[in-house]
């Protein structure tokens, strides 16, 4: 086993070579918005091998989604214990993707016409760690002349722990891919498909690169393969005031082209500039999924009202339910449930919808290690609400709030319940409420 | 028995028109019972279940393998419908609803493919050249009898010759309209009058209303599904008939009077393994009252109990329970564990008769010797269900001592309570090591649990005593039976919070106030974590149907119009509620947004359902924050 940095193990890899990506099973607690996921870091990967090294690259994404949007889940035996203050809560586990049999059987059969010569499978974050071990067997297993690597998050800053997973090497830092665009040819490959039991990709995922011309390329290809959606996974899609976004809503507007862009991730509320919101509806924007914007402890009423003004207010087309959310951060050390609540209604109000996206310390910080020592690094997920109890929270009420915001966002016949107009209906259920003993 | 030949019966349940359906448990049974009769009867036979779910035309995308996820069938759109009105229209398929607006909807095979099926069907079967051709449909709600309407005149029009017979609940309460609305000139009778051999009758289109007495007991003709569409559940009814009359209820009209009528114990067991024997698995009790002859299904419940051949059995009974028939129950004391309320061991109280000596003597004087004649009570151990756990140490007719897991000695004493009432006690539960606790519940839900009951459908109604009493229902209204009952529900395992229990919850009444909804629906979710809303259709031929006869009248309201999800009663809800409330508004909206706040409260997450009534720290800063919420938006609006 041998921990190298990304540039060196790049060097090992040549035009003759082989090599086949995974992006693997993971074992969570829940996984919402699962037919949005994609490895882009390994589909960028694919670009750049193909590009430096010029060898052949296939992928097994274990992850891929059906036509319907699934993903094969199992419940697993050994559940997630988590034990705070004596309270111990337990989690039902669960593996998210294509069994291992399965996928292992596909690559078998293709064994004989085309074997790895390497094998690099990626991780997301630090603690979706679980599966890497049984995948790493079953490739030594079926490819033993194949050199496995792991790259990505867990490799980069849990080296020691990943260090226990077999593999022959760890890529300890990211590899430079700033000019490169992921590679979705991959997946029409006739190998890729083949192990993906002629499943193909959903949606096209982009970078908002410093080049639009070359996103817009990706969407003209990927729209030739008629696929239609389209999302940005960027950690803020309105950085630098708006430009990139900007640049590349110009451009889309120029082509024309009849795609749906989806905002589910990295809407910085507070970096939106005037008009943004209505520039992203005019160039096929279907769906606003608002990061959650504090002002100290309280909603940073600025930043929700530009939002609102242009999304709600004055757009005359109208979003459709469900399609409008505001994430609300749940499991953080300072969360209280009265706040919590408000901040729930107020968005509810405002958008229509809520997600409650919980919280887990950032990488290495004095609670990310403080967690890690007291629990385990696979207690970090989110999903155990790695700071409850200490916070005054536990986490069977953190559970309990989560059927109560799935109550309030419920849908029927596609419309939310309007709490909080002035109709009679609203002003009984208050009071229906009231005779119920409030907090205590 | 006479056989009649050459006669073909084509049993059609039709497609409904409605709002919303829901097709769990839609088969035809007293369609199927006449199927059987016919057949005995010497009739060839071919059925049309219009509302199979699990048929090819179903429209349900994919065959799933869990029998719950049937609960739809395919359906489009079929017009606009006014809320509250008679007002109904074509519209075209992208058309946006109004508020006061619903979309009626065509649930199951749509009649022109029925049509289509039919003709096919009459070609295929030219050769045989039947001597006559009958259609025997049933009709279910009143407020169905349109599409019955449709069905009738495209097989007529596809069998021009053909004879109707149509049965079921809509005929019997309603005979007046159907012999006027239908389409056709029918002869008019009640089921005990039908005579399969009177050619005058059967040269007549017959709408029969009541049960047909020769059909009453016989088994459900499964077998003329297709393999592949035969639903892998099967209706039972053991007992037709309830002794209580209530305002809204038309059971007395459908069964002729309050009389409570059982099938044998024989005949219900023999049903049920022969079903099982045939993989049905799913069994469902449709009984008007289930607990109404409560010794008889029982007895029932502890055969399948009994019998290891049935095991996997699942049984539902979607018509709920009467909480103080169940309650009034004999008690099986339950020794459990506080730890993981697991049942360690039952027991119950057993009384016997000293042996009848006397002489033969009048009944008046038999009376009055088993009044002298002495009564045991005893103990009675019935299981141990841990297999070898509990030890019985001691035992006479007074008390009982049982040694758990070796030395948790358990002292079981007869107690008299202040009713006469014979009752167990734990003498020294305090000493327990192992954490016993000892309970009694009524025997029957501990018997239906064991027996495979997967829910429990409660009638909680309206918490408002006087709703209960103006439905002539006081004997439901006390609801620290309801809570009683759903305590010992609990201690017998079956999960509130996990939709397990069901309680239907009534509104769209005359009279009452969205609050009062409100109150009883969070209650029923508070305490029972799944509400059933219930929308109220006056049925005709009950009292409540004749004293809103005169505002039905008025608005020239037709059966289909009464539909509950329509909101008939809203005019006269509105001018209530506005004199009660002259600040207020109240639209149609409001009651439909009432009617899907009652489907949201039933969100589940990991399978346990949203307690917002509840007494958490959670719930209740929700409901705090809530009630003092002051609006984000206001100044950008």
């Amino acid at each position: 086993m041998e921990c190298i940095p990304s540039q060196s193990w790049l060097q090992k890899i040549t035009s003759e070579d082989k090599v086949l990506l995974i992006n693997p099973p993971i074992q969570e607690v829940r996984y919402a918005w699962i037919r949005w996921n994609q490895p882009t870091d390994l589909l960028i990967l694919s670009s750049k091998l193909k590009n430096e090294a010029g060898c052949k690259v296939e992928l097994l994404d274990f992850m891929l989604p059906t036509e319907s949007g699934r993903v094969p889940m199992r419940d697993l035996a050994k559940a997630k214990e988590v034990r705070t203050k004596n309270i111990k809560t337990t989690y039902k586990a669960r593996t998210y993707g294509l069994p291992l049999e399965e996928a292992t059987q596909q690559l078998t059969s293709i064994l004989p016409n085309w074997t790895p010569t390497h094998i690099v499978i990626t991780t997301m974050t630090t603690y979706w760690f679980e599966t890497l071990r049984p995948v790493i067997s079953y490739m030594k297993t079926i490819c033993p002349s194949a050199q496995v690597s792991i790259m990505g998050a867990y490799p980069v800053y849990e080296t020691d722990h990943a260090m226990r997973m077999n593999a022959d090497y760890l890529i300890t830092d990211y590899f430079d891919t700033a000019e490169y665009c992921p590679d979705f040819e991959v997946y029409s490959g006739e190998i890729t498909k083949f192990l993906h039991n002629g499943r193909t990709l959903l949606f096209g995922g982009l970078r908002l690169s410093d080049n639009s011309a070359n996103a817009i390329e990706q969407i003209k290809s990927l729209r030739r393969q008629n696929i239609r959606d389209f999302v940005f996974f960027e950690s803020n899609i309105f950085r630098e005031d708006c430009k990139p976004l900007l640049e590349m809503l110009t451009a889309l507007e120029k082509e024309k082209l009849s795609i749906n862009l989806h905002g589910l991730c990295g809407l910085e509320i507070r970096n939106a500039t005037e008009g943004i919101y209505t520039k992203m509806l005019q160039a096929g924007y279907r769906s606003f999924f608002l990061e959650y914007d504090l002002d100290n402890t309280e909603l940073n009423k600025d930043s929700y009202r530009r939002a609102y003004l242009e999304l709600v207010k004055h757009n005359s087309g109208r979003i459709s339910s469900g399609n409008l959310a505001g994430f609300i951060m749940i499991g953080t050390a300072e969360d209280e449930l009265e706040r919590l609540f408000r901040h729930t209604l107020n968005l509810l109000e405002m958008c229509g919808s809520i997600i409650p996206k919980p919280f887990t310390p950032t990488i290495n910080s004095e609670k990310y290690i403080e967690v890690k020592q007291k629990h385990g690094l696979d207690k970090l997920t989110p999903h155990v609400f790695p700071l409850a109890v200490d916070n005054g929270i536990t986490r069977e009420e953190y559970m309990e709030f989560y059927q109560h915001t799935s109550f309030l966002n419920e849908k029927r016949l596609g419309q939310s319940f309007d709490f909080f107009d002035n109709h009679y209906c609203s002003v009984a259920l208050k009071r229906s409420l009231g005779k119920k003993g409030m907090m205590i | 028995m006479t056989i009649s030949r050459n006669k073909l019966a084509i049993l059609i349940n039709p497609p409904i028109y409605d709002t919303q359906y829901w097709a769990r448990w839609s088969m035809p049974h007293g369609l199927l019972k006449i199927a059987t009769w016919l057949r005995y009867e010497g009739y060839d036979l071919k059925l049309y279940d219009c509302l199979n779910p699990y048929g090819e035309g179903s429209g349900i995308p994919e065959r799933v393998a869990d029998f719950e996820s049937y609960d739809a069938v395919r359906k489009q759109k079929k017009s606009v419908v006014v809320l509250a009105s008679t007002e109904e229209r074509e519209e075209q398929m992208s058309y946006k609803l109004k508020p006061n607006e619903k979309w009626k909807y065509i649930f199951g095979l749509p009649p022109h493919e029925l049509e289509d099926q039919l003709t096919n069907y009459k070609n295929s079967i030219a050769r045989k050249k039947y001597k006559s051709v009958e259609f025997w449909i049933t009709s279910i709600m009143t407020y169905w009898w349109e599409s019955t309407r449709d069905v009738i005149e495209l097989a007529l029009r596809v069998f021009p010759e053909a004879k109707i017979r149509l049965g079921g609940i809509y005929p019997t309460l309603a005979p007046w309209h159907a012999e006027k609305k239908l389409g056709i000139d029918p002869l008019l009778m009640k089921g005990d009058k039908l005579d399969l051999n009177d050619e005058a009758q059967m040269d007549r289109h017959l709408v029969i209303y009541n049960e047909v007495p020769a059909a009453s007991n016989l088994d459900l003709a499964t077998d003329l599904y297709d393999d592949k569409e035969r639903p892998p559940y099967t209706i039972l009814t053991t007992s037709r008939g309830c002794p209580h009359i209530c305002s809204y209820c038309a059971s007395n009209v459908l069964n002729d009077g309050t009389k409570v009528r059982t099938r044998t114990f024989e005949d219900v067991i023999a049903e049920i393994k022969d079903k099982f024997r045939k993989n049905t698995r799913v069994f469902c009790f449709y009984e008007d009252n289930l607990l109404m002859k409560m010794q008889e299904f029982k007895r029932i419940l502890k055969a399948v109990l009994a019998d290891k051949s049935l095991q996997g059995i699942k049984i539902y009974a979607p018509e709920g329970i009467e909480i103080g028939v169940a309650l009034s129950d004999r008690k099986r004391y339950l020794l459990k564990m506080r730890s993981d309320k697991s049942i360690l061991a039952t027991l119950s109280i057993e009384t016997v008769e000293e042996q009848d000596t006397s002489s033969a003597i009048d009944i008046y004087e038999a009376f009055k010797e088993s009044k002298r004649r002495t009564k045991r009570t005893f103990i009675k151990f019935e299981e141990d269900l841990t297999h070898g756990a509990v030890v019985i140490k001691e035992q006479t007719d007074d008390h009982i001592v049982l040694v758990v897991g070796d030395d948790d000695k358990v002292v079981l004493r007869k107690a008299i309570k202040e009713n006469g009432r014979t009752d167990l006690i734990y003498e020294n539960e305090e000493q327990s090591s192992l954490g016993l606790y000892l309970v009694g519940v009524p025997e029957i839900v501990y018997l239906m649990r064991l027996a495979g009951f997967e829910k429990i459908y409660l009638p909680l109604e309206t918490i408002k005593k006087e709703t209960n009493a103006r439905w002539n229902r006081s004997w439901n209204s006390n609801l620290s039976r309801f809570e009683s009952l759903l305590a010992a529900l609990e201690e017998v395992g079956f999960d509130t919070r996990k939709q397990n229990i069901n309680a239907f919850v009534m509104f769209g009444l005359p009279g009452e106030d969205l609050e009062e909804i409100y109150d009883t629906a969070l209650y029923a979710s508070e305490r029972v974590g799944s509400v059933i809303p219930m929308l109220f259709t006056p049925v005709p031929s009950t009292d409540v149907y004749e004293q809103y006869r005169p505002y039905i009248e008025e608005h020239r309201f037709d059966l289909h119009h009464l539909n509950g999800k329509l909101f008939p009663f809203f005019p006269m809800l509105r001018d209530q509620m506005k004199m009660k409330y002259p600040e207020y508004e109240i639209e149609i909206a409001d009651y439909v947004r009432v009617e899907s706040f009652m489907q949201r409260i039933n969100s589940k997450i990991n399978g346990q359902s949203v307690n917002i009534y509840a007494d958490t720290k959670v719930a209740s800063t929700f409901r705090q924050t809530y009630s003092e919420y002051e609006s984000f938006i206001k100044e950008w609006v």
